[in-house]
C-alpha cells in the first residue's frame, strides 16, 4: 500500500514570512530529471528580493533557494552522464541544452526551460530561463532550500564534484562564482585594468581573468577567498549580470 | 445606436436647437460609418482561412530543427495532442482524413472530422473540418527555413467558429483560454517537444502550459503506486 513521504523545506508565505514546513518529496516529472539529496544550500542576496516582497508572481507555499548541492538519489531514464551516488553542484539556471541560446552557451536565455515564459515576456519583452525557487514568472520551480530537490535537465545543469573537496569549497559554483566570472569574462578584464563594479555583494571576489582556473579545472584549483582579490578590486554580481549569465565552469 | 436614438428624440422636441442637434447627429453618423467599415475590414481578414465571423489566430515561433523534421512530426496529426493542450486525441482515419476530439471550456468535449486540403512537404499543411463538426474550424501551418542556421520559422493560423458565436468567445476568454494565448502556448510546447523531447513541466505549472492557475512551487504528493521516500519524515 502506498505511503506518502514528506521532507522539510523553506517556504515563502508573504513579505518577510518564510516558514520551514513539511512538504511532499519531489519525484521525476521529465525524462531528464534527477533527484538530489541536498547536503548544503545557501541563501543568495537575490533571495532578499523574494523575502522583502519585491518579486511579483510568488505563491504561498513556494519553496525558495537556488544555490544547492548534494548526492544524486534518482535519475530519469534519459540522464546518462550522472548516476545515483554522484556528488553534484546544481547550477541555478535551468537549461535544456538544445535551443539556439543553450547551444551558444547563453544558458540564462534558454527558450524551453521556463513553462511560464509568457509571464516574463509580458513584463520584460523576452523571458529568461527557468530558475529554481524564484517566482512563477521564472518557471514556478521548487527551490533548493529543502532536503531534496528535482533538477530538470540534470544532464546539463549539474557539475560532478570529485572526492576530496568539501561542500563548503564548491557550493558557490552553483551561482555566485560563475555569475561573477561571467561578468569578468564579458568585460574581457585583463591584469592591470581599472574596473568599476556596481551592485557589490559581501564576501565575494573574482580574480583577474588570467588567474582564473581554466574551464573544467575550477573545482581542483580554487580555494576559499575573503572578500577582495589580490589587486584590491572588489567584484560582484549585479541583477543585470545575473540575467545575462550564461557561462558555467 | 443609442446615441442616434437619443438624438432622434431630441430632434422631435419642440425645445431643441435644431442646428446643433443636426450637427451632433452628423458627427455620430460619421463615427458610426467608420465603426462599420473597421468591423468589415476586421472580418475580411478572417476570410483568409474561413468565412467572416470566424475567430482568427496567427502565431509564429522559431524552432532549432529543420523544416523537414517539423513537417514530418506535424503531418502525423496523432502527435498534435502532445503539445496542443486543448486536444484530447486525433486519429488518422484515411489518406487525408482524421477524427479530432477536443476539450471544450465547459468541461465537455467536442468532435469533428477533418480533411487535409493543402499538403506541400516541408512547407505547408492546411486542414479544415468537414460538415457535421461540433465546431467549424480550419488550420494551417507553414515551415520556412530560418536565416543564419537557426532552424525553422513556424507560422500557424487557426480559425474557428465557437459554439455560441460571440458569446462563446467571451465565455472562452473568461475561462482563461484566449485563443491567441492558447495557440502561442501550444507553439512553445511544440518547440519543447521538438528540441528537448517532451513538454517541460514545473511544480507550479504541472501541465507545462503556464496558462491557468499556478500551483505552489512545491512537489505534488503522488497518489498512485509505490515510490521510494526520500525525506526524513517517511
Amino acid at each position: 500500500m502506498w505511503k506518502g513521504h514528506v521532507m522539510r523545506a523553506n517556504c515563502w508565505y508573504g513579505k518577510q514570512d518564510v516558514r520551514v514546513e513539511q512538504v511532499p518529496d519531489p519525484h521525476i516529472l521529465n525524462k531528464r530529471d534527477a533527484i538530489i539529496k541536498i547536503t548544503l544550500t545557501a541563501i543568495c542576496g537575490s533571495d532578499l528580493h523574494l523575502y522583502n516582497g519585491f518579486m511579483p508572481t510568488m505563491e504561498q507555499g513556494d519553496i525558495l533557494g537556488h544555490e544547492f548541492m548534494g548526492e544524486v538519489v534518482e535519475v530519469g531514464p534519459e540522464v546518462k552522464n550522472i548516476k545515483v551516488g554522484d556528488r553534484v553542484v546544481t547550477a541555478f539556471p535551468i537549461a535544456c541544452g538544445h535551443c539556439f541560446f543553450c547551444q551558444h552557451e547563453l544558458f540564462s536565455l534558454c527558450e524551453n526551460s521556463n513553462p511560464n515564459a509568457w509571464m516574463a515576456e509580458k513584463m520584460f519583452g523576452h523571458a529568461p530561463c527557468g530558475i529554481f525557487g524564484y517566482s512563477h514568472m521564472l518557471g514556478g520551480f521548487a527551490g533548493g532550500q529543502a532536503e531534496y530537490a528535482r533538477v530538470p535537465f540534470a544532464d546539463i545543469g549539474t557539475l560532478k564534484i570529485p572526492d576530496g573537496l568539501p561542500d563548503e569549497q564548491v557550493l558557490f559554483l552553483s551561482d555566485i562564482f560563475p555569475t561573477g566570472y561571467m561578468g569578468a569574462e564579458m568585460c574581457d578584464i585583463k591584469p592591470g585594468d581599472t574596473i568599476a563594479v556596481w551592485g557589490v555583494r559581501p564576501g565575494r571576489a573574482v580574480r583577474h581573468r588570467e588567474r582564473l582556473p581554466a574551464r573544467g579545472r575550477a573545482c581542483h584549483r580554487h580555494r576559499p577567498f575573503p572578500g577582495t582579490s589580490p589587486h584590491g578590486t572588489r567584484t560582484s554580481r549585479s541583477g543585470d549580470a545575473q540575467l545575462r549569465r550564461g557561462g558555467r565552469l | 445606436m443609442i446615441d442616434l436614438a437619443c438624438l432622434g428624440a431630441a430632434l422631435m422636441s419642440p425645445y431643441a436647437a435644431r442646428d446643433r442637434v443636426m450637427a451632433a447627429t452628423a458627427s455620430v453618423l460619421g463615427v458610426t460609418l467608420v465603426d462599420v467599415l473597421c468591423a468589415q475590414q476586421l472580418s475580411q481578414e478572417a476570410d483568409a482561412l474561413m468565412g467572416s465571423g470566424a475567430i482568427q489566430v496567427k502565431q509564429s515561433i522559431m524552432i532549432n530543427r529543420s523544416p523537414e523534421e517539423l513537417y514530418q512530426f506535424w503531418h502525423n496529426f496523432q502527435n498534435l495532442p502532445r503539445f496542443m493542450s486543448h486536444l484530447e486525441s486525433v486519429q488518422v482515419t484515411g489518406n487525408t482524413r482524421s477524427h479530432w476530439v477536443a476539450h471544450a471550456p465547459t468541461g465537455t468535449t467536442v468532435e469533428w472530422d477533418a480533411e487535409v486540403i493543402v499538403d506541400q512537404p516541408s512547407e505547408q499543411i492546411t486542414w479544415r473540418s468537414l460538415e457535421g463538426a461540433d465546431v467549424d474550424n480550419a488550420g494551417s501551418v507553414q515551415f520556412e527555413r530560418a536565416p543564419g542556421g537557426r532552424g525553422t520559422v513556424v507560422r500557424v493560423e487557426i480559425a474557428y467558429r465557437p459554439r455560441g458565436g460571440v458569446l462563446g468567445v467571451g465565455l472562452a476568454k473568461l475561462f482563461g483560454q484566449a485563443p491567441a494565448q492558447q495557440t502561442q502556448a501550444d507553439l512553445r510546447r511544440f518547440k519543447q517537444v521538438m528540441e528537448t523531447g517532451e513538454v517541460v513541466r514545473s511544480e507550479g505549472s504541472l501541465d507545462g502550459t503556464g496558462i491557468g492557475a499556478q500551483r505552489p512551487a512545491q512537489p505534488l504528493a503522488r497518489e498512485h503506486g509505490q515510490r521510494k521516500g526520500y525525506g526524513s519524515h517517511a
